[in-house]
Order: C-alpha cells, then structure tokens, then sequence
C-alpha cells in the first residue's frame, strides 16, 4: 500500500486527518467502530460517512490523543503536557492549566481506548497530578492508573496530604467497612522491611563498618542477618548537622529531627522529615517555638513538641497542614524530663521542675486537649528514655532516686536499667539492670520484639568510652548483646523504619 | 471576551490544527440561573476555562474563593460529564435508546446494513458507565437478552421436525451475527466495568447465555435429530450440519460426549488419534460408502479432478467430506 489511508475526525466545526491504519492500530474505539458493520463502518462508495463524527470532547484533549495515535504510539521521552520554562509567578497558573488539559486528555484517550496512551500515563503521575490522575482513574475507570496513584501517594504521603485538593479527593467512606483514602495510604505505608537506622555524628575510624569514601555517612542502617551496619545513600541534611538536644519521632514512617541547638549558636524550631519511601530528607513548617532538649511524640497521626529547656508550652503538627500549633502547655516548664505515647494518649515523667524534682506522672489527651495529673511516684527519674507496647511503657536507663536513707540512688547512674510502667494496673515492675553500660545519654528503639538500644560500657580502669549496642527482649525478659556498633560517633540516634523491599526499589 | 488561542498551546507538542475554544465552554450552562456574569479574577484565563463547569461557577458565586479551592478535584471540566444522569435519566432516555439498537441488532440478519450509528450508541454507553451506571446498564442487557433468547427457544420448540435444525441454525447464526455488533457497542462497559470489577469478558457472558436459555433447552432434542440427519446423506445441508456441530462445540465441548462420532467429523482431535490396524477397517467403510454412493446413481467422476472439486464438498460430494474426517 503505498499512500496511507487517511480518515477525517471532525469534533465540532473542525476536522483532524488521522492514518486510518494507526487509528485502528491504536484506538479500540475505532477498531470495534471498523468492525460493527455499522454505519460508519462503511466506505464512503458502498454510503459510509465522509467523516468520523466526534461528539463532547474536548479539543485540545483529542488534538493530543491524535498527535499521540499520528505519532504511532510513545515517542521516546513522551512527556505529559506543558514543560515549558516556569517563571514564578506562573507556577500555579500552569498547574492548573496542565490539570485540566490532563483531564482533557484523560478523557478523550479513554473515551478512544487509546490503551497504549493510557498505560503511558502510569509512568507520568507527578505530586501536581496525582490527585487529578486518581480522580480520573475513578471517573474514567482505570484500575492501573488508580494503582499507580495510589502507590505514588503512599510514597509521597505528606507532600500529598498536605495538598488542600487532598480532603476534596479524600472522600468520606461510603459503606460500613470501606477505609478512607487517607486511611488506606497510611496503612500502606506501613510496609517494607522494618529496618534500624542509626543517625549520628559518625566519626568513621578503624572500627567503622564499611569503607567509606571521604566523609563518614551520617545514616547507616542495621542489616540484621550478618549484623552489619551500612550506609544510607542519603546523608542529614546540611542544617541538621552539628544539631543536638532535637526532638525525634517516627509518624507515618517518616522520621521527624525537629528543633535543637546548634554548639555554635543556639536553639532552633526546624523541622525535617526523612522518608525512606524516597531515601529523601524534607524541610517541613518551622515550630513557633524554638527549642532543645524537648520530646516529641506522635500521636493521633499528630506530632506533638513538649516543653524544653525553661518552656512549658506544647504544640502541635498536623502533616495535613503542614502546621504547628500551640496546644495545652505543660503545667511547669520541665528538665530531664521524657514522654511517650501510650493508647493514645501521652505520658510525662521525671525530671526537674524549676524548683524541685517532678514525682508526678503527667498524662495528655490530645482529643481532651487537657494536661492531667496521672500519679505522684515513690522514685524520682530523670534523663531516661520512654518507649511503650500496648498499654505497658518501657522506661530505659535514666538516673534513679529514691528518696530516704541508703537506697539506690548514685550508683545508678552507671548502671544501665529497664522498667515497664502498666497505664491500666499503674504498676511499677523494676525488670532488668546491667552494672557495666551506662543508664545516661543513651538511644533506643522498639524494634521486632525488643528496645535496641545504644549506650556505652563503663570501665573505671580507662578513660576510653567504648560503644555498646545490645537489646532488651522484651518477652524474655533478657539482654541480647550485638557485637557491631555502627561507629565512634556521638549524638547518635536509633529508630526503626520500614525500608522498601529490595525487590521494589 | 475571547481566549487567546495560544494560551492553550502546550508548548513542545505538535499539534495537527489550532481550533478556537469552542463558545459553549465560556458561557454560563444551561440550566443555570443566568445572572451577572462572575467577576474577573487575577488569573482570569484559567478562571474562564474553569466556568465551564457549574460547580465551579457556583462556587464562584460564594465569597471570595481562594485560589487554591478553585482547583476543580471534584468537579469536571467534560462536556460528557457534566451533567449527572440519574438513574431516572438513564432509565427514561438512555436505557430506551440502547434497548431500541439491541433490538434491531438481534432481530436483522447477518450481513444486513445496520443503520445505527456507533459513535451514538457508544456515547451513550459510554457517559452510562462514568455515570456510575455500569451496574445497571449491565444487568438490563443481560435481562434484554435474556428475555429476546427465551423468546427465541420457545420459538425453536414450536418448530415442526423437518424445519427444527435449519431453524435453530438460523437462531444460532442470527444470534451470533448481532453479537459482532452489540460487543462492539459495549467495549467501554466492558473494559471499565466487566472486565475490572467482575473479571468477566461480556461476549462470553451473551455466548454463555445463549447455551443457557437456547442451545441446553434443546440439545437433547437437536441431538437426535442431527445423529439421524447425518446418517443420512442432504437430509440437511453439510454446511448447516457443520455450522451448527461447531457452534455446539464453542458452546459446551464437553456435549462431543453425546455423540463424538458427530463431532469428529468437524472438529479435529475429537476421537483418538487412529491406530494402524483400523486403517484396513476405514478404508472397508470408505469402499463400502462409495460402492453405495455408486448404487445411488453417483460416479465417481474424473479421478484427476478431485482435488479441484474439493471446495463444492459442502454442496455436492458428502462422501468427500465424511473420508476427510477419519484422516
């Protein structure tokens, strides 16, 4: 056949010529038109039409559509709409534009079955179309493309969350049972491979566990099998290092490093955010308070920044506003002091008030928003670290006083202890105790069935701090030591994430 | 006020001609309430191309929108979707429409010219399953024909025996010949709907109904009829036989148990494959099919033609065709 056949496609008052081999090559639409045996299916000499009436597309959709079937299918480096230059102003302006040509173009591929297209988009789902494609997807039908955004958003949750189309999209469940998108983005994102990440100012150095090329890597990640410690391709970002005292927390499987003091200068409210999803560090919304030495919990799908070093005031993140907000604050500013979440509701224990030590167990309800007192303790407590599982917290470490004659008390501080704290019974149960690792300035982790913590040994014949790395069964009731600690390094923080599995990286 | 052709131009992608946004995407819809027009706002191209919709204009009309709540998430900008079927506009305009082309489409015969559009009927099914309407619109054709093939049985029942193959060939043939152009029609229910949410392809549905109502309400009377028809030579054309053994086939391979004799002959690998000590014993059968044919008054014609004759099998030579078989 030497010149192709042509078909015109008129949609309203204009007509696009179109091969009339790719189209049936291309669009179901007109394959099936092609074999009804309906009207249109006819040659012009044997009555058929002269045209191929299109009737409510858009046109530049199916301008796109026909440019895409004319083409013969993906060019190499087909890219979804506009990308031109951006200029500031326009940003916005050209999203929306892209927004509704996509919509355009969505429809009219499908209404045209232009499968190839349609597969095409999968590959095209970005955070300024990802709410759009999903809505599409629905419209439209496309069980691949609502795959692919979904998997999109479960790796870029936040970013999309925040989106203020988010809750127009986010529709309530329509039936007893159904989960919310939001709901079902969450839960996926609790997937992977739950791994132990360590952050810190890593010094490398003989012990170091891997070669390293020029800087030591400031994230490693505990590989459980061979019990070694490797580098995360990612690194802190700038801002973070040389921070201490921050507030960390885990939130929908991103690891907060929020606040802190920097040696050189002094306290800050930012607020980071590292998604293992991307291997990525983001910078979220500032706290309205700058502050070190605080707790931050999550809660509730929330964060919340308690206190800090001669602050009382508590607030707030909510990552669907990618805002802080003041909440209740803390009765007394307090020191030494640490918190967890438990059943949904936070714990403050220990420390220092302004005057005197804080015996008093306080408890938050973030619904309530209200700061009660829990309980008034026998033992004072301070610089520990607080996990918990169900309604039992694990208190870690930490300098133990007991007021009266000659119980523990200084001693303690060399002493590495772990004690579980009931909610429901408000019982105290004094667990585990190692005399040789420190009880201070340490970190830990719930991870699988244990706290995995990092502290160091304490050996009076030599000054040398050595690192320890072991960890508290929790349902044996029993230390498990590790010999590999990541590397010399100080301001050092553990916590578990789920890493994506190798096979879907 | 005009919209600036250019400002709909993607940049980097060639387009074939440059049609100007057509009028009825700038103006208030109908059904509206028509009113003062909305007041400009600062990006007031985009603001135009969004009117179209009347969610968007609606919301226009509230207090100062933000320019981020105008994003249409929820709404559409598409002419097809923008205004919601009910299921009482589906059931008093859509349905009617679809039901009117089902109807010709299985009661024309094949070959027929088919005056219905596709792009109609299509856009009909079409805007039906974005409309949320695949559910129903699904079960009223299954009902549809289910109703039109139990028709068609009773008809076959009706039928005197000497007409009742050739009549249920032709329901068969009809029947087929109509699903080439109703599938056709349904593809976008199909892909979007059957396939994804039920995991069912709608041209096995329509076979298997017809199997259902027509084909199983009569095998054990057809059956019979053909055996016997078979057994003896233009009682029924080889051509109807064979149309109507492979269409059983496609319908229920496991009905060759009936009569696998029947079958073979038009189906490959039915029987076992032959052994070579019954050859002598189908040569005899051949022999003794011939010497009858002879009887009957047939020659066996110029031996070095046969094989020129061979595409008349199904009108002239039966014994051609039944030797093939064995082979």
């Amino acid at each position: 056949m030497s010149a192709e056949e042509m078909v015109q496609i008129r949609l309203e008052d204009r007509c696009y010529p179109v091969s009339k081999r790719k189209l049936i090559e291309q669009s179901d639409y007109f394959r099936a038109l092609y074999r009804s045996g309906m009207r249109e299916a006819l040659s012009q000499e044997a009555g058929g039409p002269e045209v191929q009436q299109l009737r409510g597309l858009s046109a530049p959709g199916l301008r796109l559509v026909l440019d895409f079937i004319n083409a013969g299918g993906a060019r190499e480096g087909w890219l979804l709409g506009p990308r031109g230059e951006k200029s500031g102003g326009l940003e916005e302006e050209e999203e929306m534009d892209e927004v509704s040509l996509l919509s355009e173009l969505v429809e009219a591929a499908s209404f045209l079955q232009v499968t190839s297209l349609l597969q095409l988009l999968l590959s095209q789902v970005r955070l300024n179309n990802c709410l759009e494609m999903y809505r599409l997807a629905q419209v439209y039908g496309l069980p691949d493309l609502q795959e692919a955004c979904l998997r999109f958003m479960v790796v870029h949750f936040h970013e999309v969350l925040c989106k203020p189309q988010f809750h127009l999209l986010g529709s309530p469940p329509q039936a007893p049972g159904d989960v919310s998108l939001k709901q079902r983005l969450r839960e996926a994102r609790m997937t992977g491979t739950p791994v132990l990440v360590a952050l810190g100012d890593f010094l490398g150095g003989p012990l170091a566990p891997h070669p390293y090329q020029g800087e030591p890597p400031s994230m490693l990640r505990y590989e459980e099998m061979t019990e070694r410690w490797f580098p995360l391709a990612n690194n802190l970002p700038p801002d973070l290092v040389n921070v201490r005292g921050y507030g960390s927390a885990i939130l929908d499987n991103y690891l907060f490093i929020v606040g802190g003091y920097r040696i050189t200068s002094q306290e800050i409210s930012a607020a980071h955010s590292y998604n293992p999803s991307t291997n990525e560090w983001l910078q979220v919304a500032s706290m309205n308070q700058k502050r070190s030495n605080f707790k931050l919990v999550a809660v509730n799908s929330k964060l919340y920044a308690i206190g800090g070093q001669a602050v009382s005031n508590v607030e707030c993140y909510n990552p669907e506003q990618d805002a802080w907000n003041f909440v209740a604050p803390l009765p007394n500013p307090l020191a030494e002091f640490s918190a967890c979440e438990c059943k949904g509701k936070i714990y403050v224990i220990g420390g220092y008030t302004t005057r005197d030590r804080n015996m008093n167990i306080l408890q938050y309800c973030p619904s309530a928003d209200i700061w009660t007192l829990f309980e008034t303790c026998d033992v004072h407590i301070r610089k520990q670290q607080m996990v918990s599982v169900e309604e039992t917290i694990y208190i870690v470490g930490g300098c133990l006083h007991e007021p009266g004659p000659n119980r523990r008390s200084s001693q303690s501080e060399d002493t590495l202890t772990v004690q579980s704290y009931n909610t429901v019974t408000r019982q105290w149960l004094y667990l585990k105790e190692n005399t040789s690792k420190s009880g201070l300035n340490l970190t830990c982790a719930l991870h699988n069935d244990g706290i995995y913590i990092m502290s160091r040994d304490v050996t009076l014949s030599t000054s040398l701090e050595h690192r320890v790395f072991l960890k508290y069964n929790i349902f044996a009731d029993s230390w498990e030591a590790f010999r590999r600690f990541p590397a010399f390094g100080h301001n050092l923080l553990v916590s578990s994430l789920y890493l994506p599995n190798k096979a879907e990286t | 006020s005009s919209i600036p052709v250019s400002a709909r131009e993607p940049p980097g992608v060639q387009l074939l001609a440059v049609p100007a946004v057509s009028v009825d995407r700038k103006g208030p819809k109908e059904g509206l309430p028509m009113g003062p027009p909305p007041p400009p706002e600062a990006n007031g191209v985009i603001m135009m191309l969004k009117s179209c919709d009347a969610a968007a204009a609606v919301a226009k009309a509230a207090p100062a929108p933000t320019a981020s709540s105008t994003i249409n998430i929820n709404t559409s900008t598409s002419k097809f979707l923008m205004n919601v079927i009910t299921i009482e506009d589906y059931k008093s305009t859509y349905w009617p429409k679809l039901d009117g082309a089902i109807d010709q489409l299985l009661t024309q015969s094949p070959g027929d010219y088919i005056p219905i559009s596709y792009e109609q009927i299509y856009s009909c099914v079409y805007k039906c399953v974005c409309q949320q309407h695949s559910e129903q619109m699904y079960s009223d054709l299954i009902k549809k024909i289910t109703n039109h093939l139990e028709r068609v049985s009773k008809e076959l029942q009706a039928s005197p025996p000497d007409l009742y193959i050739e009549r249920f060939n032709i329901a068969l043939g009809q029947y087929m010949g109509a699903l080439q152009s109703i599938v056709p029609l349904f593809i976008y229910m199909n892909k979007f709907y059957i396939e994804t949410k039920l995991n069912r392809d709608l041209k096995d549905d329509l076979i298997k109904l017809f199997t259902e109502h027509v084909a199983e309400k009569h095998i054990y009377s057809l059956m019979p009829l053909l055996i016997e028809a078979q057994s003896t030579p233009f009682q029924v054309t080889p051509s109807t036989m064979a149309n109507i053994v492979k269409g059983l086939y496609t319908l229920r391979p496991e009905w060759v148990q009936m009569a696998p004799n029947l079958f073979s002959k038009f189906i490959p690998n039915i029987l076992p494959p032959a052994m070579e000590s019954e050859l002598s014993e189908y040569a005899a059968q051949d022999q003794k099919l011939q010497r009858e044919l002879i009887q009957n008054g047939f020659t066996r014609g110029d031996q070095s033609r046969k094989r020129a004759g061979d595409e008349l099998a199904y009108n002239s030579s039966s014994a051609c065709a039944s030797s093939r078989g064995y082979r």
